[in-house]
């Protein structure tokens, strides 16, 4: 059977019935969307996929006990979310700064893993190395948000999620979603400006 | 004196960009968009802030994820398997004998009646006194005379019964209930059913299976 062109909802309901191929399908559904929240959040490459690893563990172990009326995305991105902020938590807690951790990369070093590989077809060269510069000065900033405006960011614009399942996702009421979307996008533009200024 | 311009706020504009600004209201920020430059240069830096956020790359986790993950998960077991049912081909397929002997025993157990119906039937023809209209005659009256026994038979066991003399004392007994009496045990026959099916649905249909030892408490 093709899983890939099953829904999340039939995949899960096979993994429930102890198929390995589905659960190794929401795996590779799942891998880079939840890893590139994480690392959003955590800002550290080792750790990201520590607790990248530790999400999908949780899940697929709990795969029985999945309620089908409620997203499979929603449900994994609300343990990969709770997961990375209980790690920033602890760090916090630590008195250890995000970057002094030994395997924290500076903002600029992150940064760097911002590269787009293809030049749009009605884009010249120039065109190119402004999206390239905007690209990584956004990643930088981003870097510098609150945790939860990040999530909202990220899963409305990376992950286009829609409003009422970042809700879900985060646990906050709708209008909380869209007032860290908004104060967020204020927060990037005023970085931009800024970094454009300097 | 100039009429004063009313921009419409950022978070109206965000949402004409994301395009979840409500239709009127749309309608009427693209229009003053397209009416003032200090709007539509926000609204063009909006766009090239939101088209540069959806084109992040997705950061990968290292090679070998998925392997890594799965060491470490338990994979649900198969519910035990029903044994499935042979479609209707293979079950008649498994009737057909296999060998010899097989076929020598179905033959003579189709074929004992077969040849013991026609013997007797050759034997009533070739008798001199048998002709069409008396075999007619013949049959017609025993079927009557089953169908006679039958019904009689029938009638006895329906009048004989305790039952039916429970129906019918239960019926003279109604006859004889003042109308009114009647009408108020029916009245409350009926509340009591429906009290009962509310109980009954509420404790054994809706609750999950492992609260139904509750039941006595619960209306």
């Amino acid at each position: 059977m093709d899983l890939a062109a099953l829904s999340d909802r039939d995949v899960v309901a096979r993994a429930a019935q102890g198929h390995e191929r589905a659960y190794r399908e929401l795996i590779g559904r799942y891998e880079r969307p939840v890893f590139s929240l994480i690392y959003r959040l955590v800002r550290d490459r080792e750790l990201a996929e520590d607790l990248a690893q530790e999400t999908f563990i949780k899940v697929l172990n709990a795969i029985d006990r999945y309620d089908a009326s409620y997203k499979f995305s929603s449900w994994i991105f609300k343990i990969a979310n709770n997961t990375a902020i209980d790690s920033l938590r602890k760090k916090t807690l630590d008195t250890v700064s995000l970057d002094g951790s030994p395997h924290a990369r500076s903002v600029a070093e992150a940064a760097e893993g911002w590269s787009p590989t293809a030049v749009a077809r009605d884009e010249n060269p120039q065109e190119y190395v402004e999206r390239l510069e905007l690209g990584s000065a956004l990643d930088r900033a981003l870097a510098e948000l609150r945790p939860e405006y990040r999530t909202a960011i990220v899963l409305w614009h990376m992950e286009d999620r829609p409003y009422e399942e970042i809700a879900d996702i985060m646990d906050v009421p709708l209008g909380t979603v869209k007032t860290y979307i908004h104060r967020a996008r204020k927060e990037l533009r005023e970085r931009l400006a800024q970094e454009a200024e300097d | 004196m100039s009429e004063a311009i009313h921009h419409p706020e950022s978070a109206r504009l965000e949402a004409l960009v994301d395009g979840t600004l409500p239709g009127g209201d749309g309608a009427v920020v693209a229009a003053h968009v397209r009416a003032c430059a200090r709007c539509g240069a926000e609204v063009d830096e909006l766009r090239s802030l939101f088209s540069a956020l959806a084109d992040l790359p997705h950061a990968a986790p290292r090679t070998g994820f998925a392997d890594r993950v799965m060491a470490n998960v338990r994979v649900a077991e198969a519910p035990a398997a029903t044994p499935a049912k042979a479609p209707l081909g293979d079950r008649l397929r498994a009737l057909v004998p296999g060998r010899r002997l097989g076929w020598s025993l179905a033959a003579a157990v189709a074929g004992f009646p077969a040849v013991a119906t026609a013997a007797a039937l050759v034997w009533i023809a070739t008798q001199p006194n048998v002709t069409a209209q008396a075999l007619w005659i013949y049959a017609s009256q025993q079927v009557a005379a089953t169908a006679a026994v039958a019904w009689a038979w029938t009638v006895e066991a329906a009048t004989a019964t305790r039952l039916a003399g429970w129906v019918a004392a239960a019926g003279r007994g109604l006859a004889a209930v003042d109308p009114g009496q009647l009408g108020i045990a029916a009245a409350a026959f009926a509340v009591l059913s429906v009290v009962s099916a509310v109980v009954l649905y509420k404790n054994l249909i809706r609750t999950p299976t492992r609260e139904r030892h509750h039941v006595s408490y619960c209306f």
